[in-house]
């Protein structure tokens, strides 16, 4: 388990990370959403011990990660733009890799460039961005990491690749227990891939809940009444927002989907209809039930 | 271990090339100075014997950058501070493959020079090739760990590469520019005469840049002591690299700013370096010169801040340690002044000084003569000398003391009694004062030293016959020969307390005709023996002087040259000057004739050697000149004179020294060289000999007589 206590990092005057704290659990998709600038990538640098926490402390298996190799051979980091020594190849980068990762798996190594249909002795400055994130996914596959830290790695792979990936980690959750912490400004990118989501707003962590549990806490309704009525007739629902225009009221309602829409339907509605809600509506409510003020669209870059 | 193999992997590619380009030059230098015709008589000191090493210490430069390269880019940085790898596992992969790379480059192409020299038998102190090793390597390594300081000082090459040359240099060069001030102050005082801390020779990589502005450091830089004492700053600079990249925060990386502090800091040293040359002579800051150095300064400072900071706002906040420089500056020349005036005022009285030793009026050569390595251990206890090294040192001091304004320099009054030396004097009270200073008299000073017996058996040694490497009287000797003629030499100038070198001989002011003066004995010489060798890693190289003095190895030497010539070179010349008259050369075809004739008797009656020329080619041939017509006549009269004389090995009266040599286009000398064995020759016939002298008076009077 990874443990985020109170963790601050500044860059001169900018406040990075501002007093975040979070568990992420083993064998899970932990997705870390929020804005460029949100703090993302300083997160998962503090998680991968590049960076040292000014204040608080980011710890693996009750282990301090900076400058700790028996905690930093259990972690890979990828980062969103994959660096390769000068003019090296992919097998050259798999000896970077080997050098530092005692149990560096070159059998696997060879066997996913393959199966990724890459040329591991071609240099790597003539991959396209693409092929450089799935070389880089390859060679952090490699390791035989328990975590593994990808900072927007499926930002520029084709949907084909994307799912391909996703199913190498999802093997690597599934098989092995791993750990994936994956970051992304795009929510919809990870809401079909995380078992975990987080918001990173300004630097701290607003929102963190588990998918399933949240995508069947709540549900979004319209519903329409004869006569004028306010918010007050809904009284035993927990509503999280209410937009009424007429006599249609759209709902957004926390609990079980079932149980609202037996009570809801015990009013008579004229009108009584479950819209399908997406994960970023979900966020929005949250998040404005919590007092922050988003609109639709804010939460991506 | 296993990031070491990565990291020389990685630093193969700056290794490789550099390691394939300086063998290749050694290989090519080393091979022209060993098997080329001038190998046996260069000067060489451990610093010239590997050239390409003491440009390819900075290459450690290079292996850091290259190494941390990582540093420099976010990306990079990220990558490699996100590997299960401790960053000392990193700092130290990078530092030893720096010096696996450097250290094996440095070994392989010592061993490359050491084989040429065996295999050409080229002279050599085998000692030398451990110091080279040991020294660029040390060399090397302060280069890097200076580098390495910078690169965990900074985020981006520029500022990494600025840290590292105020690290390395700036420490160096304030003491290089105290030492430099002081010299400039007080004249009387060599670079040779400070002690460690003040000579910028001392340390291993700065010395070689020391070397290039003041090359006769040369033979004193690459020693153990030198070795040894940089060995501290070169370990404590590693150990603050390592604290320093240890400590680094990794978000520094690409970042211009980087640590903001270090940044104002190298501006503000950088502005310092810049205008220390000010304080060779503080009155300089009110001239064009310290304006233009103080203006420098600011553009250093200001350009420096704006690269890496790109703020002018930030930049013009920082305004205030640029005076801070400025002021250390002044400090630094303020510390100058106070040494200088301590220094020159230092002329302990006789009853002061415990002992004086001169070190040699040579300490500075590259291959100083066998003498001086003597010379320099003997310590003179005895009032009179010591009165008479009081005075000089006084006379000296009040010279400097005359000094009227900066640019008057203490004068020196060069004359032909006139010497030089560097001396060191040990006072009552336990100190030691170092100068060189200048003595009015040599003779006089050779005279009064002379009266201590170990100075005067230094003076008359010579090396012993295994230290002596490198060995020629003549290139047409052969060893034997060359070594029967040496030790002849020395076993009868030894007898006859006769010094090889000049410089202990006494001058004599009227001995040559024209008034020249010329050192006791010089004015009849045969030829010279020059050896060369070793005294521990101390090389020496004597020039002797084969006078006739010697007699008896005068005479064998002019037996064995006699061996080498015609019979009858006179029916040699004939045969050359007719090929001249018929046409039958080349255009650039010539003859040199020369005539040495020993005991001639000048016109006060002193027997000296007087020498007479000709040459001949087509041009002088065809030439109507009078002095061509007249050397001509004149040239064939001389031929047909030596004709009526006869080889000889007697060194006693009159005898002729024949050299001559024959440029043939036609048939190209192998080596380039066309002179021909020397000859001596003697009138058996008293009429002869007459006639001789007497063609000599014609021969003078016509050609002062001539119109050209």
């Amino acid at each position: 388990m990874i443990i985020a206590s109170n963790v601050t990092k500044r860059f001169s005057d900018v406040v990075a990370l501002d007093h975040l704290s979070c568990k992420i659990p083993d064998s899970c998709v932990y997705g870390l959403v929020g804005a460029n600038g949100a703090g993302k990538s300083t997160f998962l640098r503090l998680a991968s011990g590049v960076y040292q926490p000014d204040e608080g402390s980011i710890v693996m298996d009750q282990q301090p990660v900076f400058e700790n190799v028996g905690v930093k051979k259990r972690c890979v980091f990828v980062a969103d733009d994959f660096w390769a020594l000068p003019h090296a190849d992919m097998k050259r980068m798999a000896d970077l890799y080997a050098a530092a990762y005692e149990n560096y798996d070159y059998k696997r190594f060879q066997a996913l460039t393959r199966e990724f249909g890459l040329p591991a002795d071609r240099p790597l400055t003539s991959f396209s961005k693409g092929m450089r994130r799935q070389a880089a996914t390859i060679l952090a596959l490699c390791t035989g990491a328990q975590v593994y830290l990808f900072d927007e790695t499926f930002d520029g792979l084709d949907p084909v690749m994307r799912t391909v990936v996703k199913q190498k980690l999802y093997d690597e959750v599934f098989d092995r227990g791993a750990t994936v912490i994956v970051t992304s400004h795009s929510l919809r990118e990870l809401e079909d891939t995380c078992d975990q989501l987080a918001l990173l707003y300004k630097g701290g962590i607003v929102l963190e809940s588990d998918v399933g549990e949240l995508k069947t806490s709540i549900c979004k309704m319209q519903v329409a009444f004869n006569g004028e009525y306010d918010a007050s007739k809904f009284e035993g629902l927990d509503i999280l927002s209410l937009h009424k225009q007429g006599s249609v009221s759209t709902l957004i309602v926390r609990g079980d989907k079932a149980e609202s829409r037996r009570k809801l339907e015990a009013m008579e509605p004229l009108l009584l209809e479950v819209v399908p809600i997406t994960l970023e509506e979900i966020f929005i409510y949250e998040m404005e039930a919590l007092g922050y003020a988003f609109r639709k669209g804010e939460i991506e870059a | 271990m296993k990031m070491l193999k990565e990291t020389l992997r990685k630093t193969a590619v700056v290794g490789i090339p550099l390691l394939a380009v300086t063998l290749i030059f050694t290989l090519v230098d080393g091979g022209q100075s060993c098997f080329g015709e001038v190998r046996l008589t260069q000067s060489l000191s451990t610093f010239t014997l590997l050239p390409i090493l003491r440009y390819y210490v900075f290459a450690a430069a290079i292996f850091a950058f290259y190494g941390f390269s990582f540093l420099f880019t976010r990306k990079l940085s990220d990558v490699y501070h996100s590997l299960p790898v401790k960053r000392s596992d990193l700092y130290f992969s990078v530092t030893l493959s720096t010096a696996i790379w450097m250290g094996g480059t440095i070994v392989l192409n010592a061993l490359e020079l050491l084989a040429i020299y065996l295999l050409s038998g080229c002279p050599f102190v085998p000692a030398y090739f451990p110091l080279s090793v040991l020294y660029y390597f040390v060399a090397s390594m302060i280069v890097y760990a200076a580098s390495a300081i910078g690169c965990a000082l900074s985020g981006t090459v520029v500022t990494a590469l600025a840290s590292a040359g105020i690290v390395l240099f700036l420490p160096r060069f304030l003491q290089f520019m105290l030492a430099r001030g002081i010299v400039e102050r007080v004249t009387i005082v060599g670079w040779l005469d400070f002690g460690a801390l003040l000579d910028p020779t001392t340390n291993a990589a700065t010395g070689i840049v020391a070397e290039y502005l003041r090359p006769v450091y040369a033979s004193r830089l690459i020693t153990m002591p030198h070795i040894l004492y940089s060995l501290l700053p070169m370990l404590a600079m590693l150990a603050i690299g390592y604290v320093l990249f240890a400590r680094r925060p990794s978000e520094i990386a690409q970042k211009n700013g980087g640590y903001r502090v270090w940044t104002v800091a190298t501006a503000t040293l950088m502005a310092f370096t810049v205008m220390l040359p000010i304080t060779m002579n503080h009155r300089r800051v009110f001239s064009v010169y310290g304006a233009v150095l103080m203006l420098a300064a600011l553009a250093v400072f200001f350009v420096y801040q704006l690269i890496v900071s790109s703020k002018m706002q930030q930049v013009l906040k920082t305004l205030p340690c640029f005076l801070i420089a400025l002021f250390a500056v002044l400090g630094v020349s303020l510390l100058i002044d106070s040494a200088a005036d301590s220094m020159t005022d230092t002329a302990p009285a006789a009853t002061e000084i415990e002992s004086v030793t001169f070190r040699g009026y040579d300490e500075k050569d590259d291959d100083p003569v066998y003498s001086t390595l003597l010379v320099c251990d003997v310590e003179f206890t005895d009032d009179e000398t010591k009165e008479y090294v009081a005075q000089a040192l006084k006379d000296a001091v009040a010279a400097l003391k005359k000094q009227t304004d900066d640019y008057d320099y203490y004068d020196y009054n060069y004359n032909m009694y006139q010497a030089i030396e560097p001396i060191t004097i040990k006072l009552t009270n336990g100190r030691t004062v170092k100068r060189t200073i200048e003595f009015a008299n040599v003779d006089e000073l050779n005279e009064l030293r002379m009266k201590n017996e170990a100075f005067a058996d230094a003076v008359l040694s010579y090396p012993p016959f295994d230290s002596v490497q490198y060995l020629r009287v003549d290139k047409s000797f052969t060893q034997e020969e060359n070594e029967a003629i040496y030790k002849s030499y020395v076993a009868e100038a030894t007898a006859n307390g006769v010094t090889s070198g000049y410089y202990y001989r006494s001058r004599s002011e009227d001995m040559l005709p024209d008034g020249s003066y010329v050192v006791q004995g010089d004015h009849q010489s045969l030829t010279s023996i020059s050896e060369a060798g070793y005294i521990g890693t101390q090389r020496y190289s004597d020039y002797s002087t084969l006078r006739l003095e010697t007699p008896e190895t005068a005479s064998l030497t002019m037996r064995i040259f006699n061996a080498y010539a015609a019979e009858n070179p006179a029916d040699q010349i004939s045969g050359v000057i007719k090929l001249f008259e018929t046409g039958e050369t080349a255009r650039n075809d010539s003859l040199n004739l020369n005539f040495s004739i020993y005991n001639y008797p000048d016109e006060s009656g002193a027997l000296v050697q007087e020498y007479e020329g000709f040459y001949l080619s087509q041009y002088s041939m065809e030439s109507e000149t009078n002095y061509d017509q007249l050397q001509r006549e004149y040239m064939q009269k001389f031929v047909d004179a030596i004709s009526g004389a006869t080889l000889t090995d007697d060194p006693s009266g009159m005898f002729i020294q024949l050299f001559w040599s024959y440029y043939d286009t036609a048939n190209p000398s192998e080596d380039g060289y066309y002179g021909q064995p020397l000859a001596f020759l003697r009138f058996e016939d008293p009429a002869d000999e007459q006639a001789f002298l007497d063609l000599i008076t014609e021969w003078e009077a016509k050609q002062r007589a001539v119109t050209y």
